[in-house]
């Protein structure tokens, strides 16, 4: 791969072709990511205002005409036409946070490389036009999705300017997005204290600023270190802070997500089950809620329920349309009801779900996807043969995440109540 | 003004590159093997290829070749491009690309015809002047190194910026530059020197380039500016040693210096 200064502006942009070039229809996707781009690389060379305005609005309409190539129901087709329409107004707030706003979409695809040009060009946007708050959100983001590819030290260069910078303009929460996302890059290293020490540090910060934000963020991501480290009790006790402290809403749902997971491997099934129902019930992020609806559907074949599972999983199966064109979303759906299949014996659907999790998890590159699918599929192949493996532990369940689930509960009754008139 | 060279086959993609290269001249080529001549015998500043202009040939392949043989020439590429080929073309070494449906605004074409023009010396000279010359005398610099292919004189500079041939003269004396005069002569020779560097290139080709008569008229602006023969600085290491000599006539803008020093 050439260096991104040494190739045409936007190049990058179609960087997750990289042996993936046969793939027509990520080479139709990756196409319009470029060429949607190039209109505010254009401004960014030329500059704003010297840019002709029909020009600019012919270049964006050649665009969008061509958005036809994706299906109508495809979820990147809306967020480019979206993408375009905001950069018609050509002003620097709506460019760099345009560009921010469609490099998350792209990035919950999945796809680093062009994730990582849309945030390239909104920081070289934000530092053209002397935006301080978006370069400290471009950095960050550049940390969070080179985290993501794995390219550590590239992505604490990132993070390390994000800090800095947002420690000098005296922005609190993005300086705490940005230690926690360092905290979570020096942890899926192996850094654990390093890991552990930054988010105390950010912990002990936010309850001297009082800031509820800055707290949940270093309780969420306390909670998933805990998770990983299989202290589930400790884990809900973060998570379960640190959603009381969040606004009610989209800002609770990863929290949410995590308590589920961790009620879950402790058996308190109705938990989870609430958990996973309330980020249903008011997520509108279409990724959050495809896999909110497969957690759920899990679940209830992890409490032994084959009728609610199937249930879950009909229902699920029936929204198709909205989740296959979101890889991702994809291929967590499938390993997840796959899981579930296999639990309460549908063996062939079991084989159906988990070999499409194995094909798009390969396309696609999700590695920890892939493993988990392949070795599913492995144990229900060997089951098959009459080789049984032995059930998974569930560990039990402690005062603490009693009550914590009992808590649970009563708050989900509440949050999930019809407002009285 | 510089020439470009083009093979594009097809008449009304001729017609838009005509419609947008002006005050650029542009000679044509009728296959991969004409364009690599005229790059290789004529001043040619720039190239622009369509990459199906021949068919049963690879031309994301023909793209790789001539940015191998000519890598300061800038390629842009035009054409009806998948999302494959435009991969493949940033691999290859491309400078830009037209795609198709772009090709008829001319102001696009124009933009992207000059930044091919204009992209090697500039970003070269600024990077070298920065924390020497202040703000100001860098964007002067800037302006006309960018404007070397279209043969910029003095009194086009002082026009573009608003002022007389004097009162330039006595902003550059103000920022730390060579006089008006001086500095195009300078930047007219590190720009040939560039060009230099591409192999097959001959030094009378990069005059004419430039707009001097001859190559004997372009080897004497080197030896007034460095003060020997074109052949020994056919190496980075010569440009390089140019661009140290240049910077040695830039004093620099003083107050620039001083904020620098204690900032």
């Amino acid at each position: 791969m050439p260096e991104r200064g040494n190739a045409f502006p936007a190049w990058l942009a179609l960087g997750d072709l990289e042996g993936r070039e046969r793939d027509a229809e990520l080479g139709r996707r990756a196409r319009l990511r470029f060429l949607a781009l190039r209109p505010v690389h254009r401004l960014l060379g030329q500059g704003i205002d010297r840019v002709p305005v029909d020009s600019y609005e012919r270049q964006i309409e050649g665009v969008r005409e061509e958005l036809g190539h994706l299906s109508a129901r495809d979820p990147e087709r809306a967020h480019l036409a979206n993408f375009l329409h905001r950069i018609r107004e050509r002003t620097p707030t709506a460019l760099v946070s345009a560009t921010i706003e469609m490099g998350e979409a792209i990035e919950s695809a999945g796809h680093y490389r062009a994730a990582e040009e849309y945030y390239l060009t909104a920081l070289e946007l934000a530092e053209m036009c002397g935006l301080g708050h978006d370069q400290t959100t471009a950095l960050r983001l550049l940390g969070r999705v080179l985290r993501k590819a794995a390219r550590w030290d590239e992505a604490e260069r990132y993070y390390r300017e994000a800090i800095r910078r947002s420690e000098e303009m005296g922005q609190r929460q993005q300086w705490a997005r940005a230690m926690d996302g360092l905290a979570i890059a020096y942890w899926y290293q192996g850094a654990y204290p390093k890991a552990r020490g930054m988010l105390e540090e950010v912990l002990k910060r936010g309850r001297e600023w009082r800031d509820d934000f800055v707290v949940a963020t270093a309780l969420n991501s306390l909670c998933v270190a805990a998770l990983t480290a299989g202290d589930l009790e400790q884990a809900l006790e973060y998570g379960w802070t640190a959603v009381r402290l969040v606004q009610e809403g989209e800002e609770q749902n990863p929290i949410l997500g995590n308590l589920g997971r961790a009620f879950a491997q402790l058996g308190l099934y109705a938990a989870a089950e609430h958990c996973y129902a309330m980020i249903l019930a008011r997520s509108t992020d279409l990724v959050t809620r495809n896999q909110a609806a497969a957690d759920y559907a899990l679940v209830a074949a992890e409490a032994g329920n084959a009728e609610a599972f199937r249930e879950r999983r009909a229902a699920l199966m029936a929204t198709e349309d909205q989740w296959r064109y979101e890889p991702w979303s994809s291929t967590y759906i499938h390993l997840h009801i796959g899981r579930g299949c296999v639990l309460i014996g549908d063996v062939d659907d079991a084989r159906e779900h988990l070999r499409k999790a194995i094909k798009l998890a390969e396309k696609n590159r999700y590695n920890e996807q892939l493993i988990r699918a392949e070795e599913t599929l492995g144990l229900l192949e060997a089951a098959a043969e009459g080789i049984r493996p032995a059930p998974a532990a569930v560990e039990r369940p402690g005062a603490v995440a009693v009550r914590i689930a009992s808590e649970v509960e009563a708050y989900s009754a509440e949050a999930l109540a019809p407002a009285s008139s | 003004m510089a020439l470009i060279a083009a093979l594009l086959p097809d008449r009304l993609d001729r017609e838009a590159l005509r419609n947008a290269a002006p005050p650029h001249q542009v000679v044509w080529a009728d296959s991969w093997r004409e364009l690599y001549r005229l790059v290789r015998k004529q001043p040619v500043a720039a190239a622009v290829a369509d990459i199906h202009a021949e068919d049963r040939k690879d031309g994301v392949l023909r793209v790789y070749r001539f940015a191998q043989r000519f890598p300061i020439t800038p390629l842009i590429v035009w054409g009806e491009l998948d999302g494959r080929e435009l991969f493949r073309l940033g691999k290859a070494g491309a400078w830009e690309v037209v795609p198709s449906r772009d090709a008829d605004d001319r102001y696009l074409v124009g933009e992207i015809v000059r930044s091919a023009l204009n992209g090697g010396l500039a970003p070269l000279v600024d990077a070298r002047l920065r924390g020497v010359v202040g703000e100001d005398g860098r964007a002067l610099v800037r302006f006309a190194a960018e404007r070397i292919p279209e043969q910029i004189q003095v009194p086009d500079v002082a026009e573009a910026h608003g002022m007389s041939v004097s009162t330039l003269e006595r902003r550059c004396e103000r920022w730390g530059l060579p006089t008006p005069g001086r500095l195009l002569l300078w930047l007219r020779v590190l720009y040939g020197l560039r060009w230099l560097l591409e192999p097959g290139r001959s030094v009378e080709s990069v005059a004419y380039q430039l707009g001097y008569s001859s190559g004997a008229a372009f080897r004497r602006a080197i030896k007034a500016t460095i003060g020997g023969r074109p052949s020994p600085l056919r190496s980075e290491q010569g440009l390089d040693r140019a661009l140290d000599l240049f910077l040695s006539e830039c004093p620099g803008d003083g107050v620039y210096q001083r904020l620098t020093a204690t900032g």
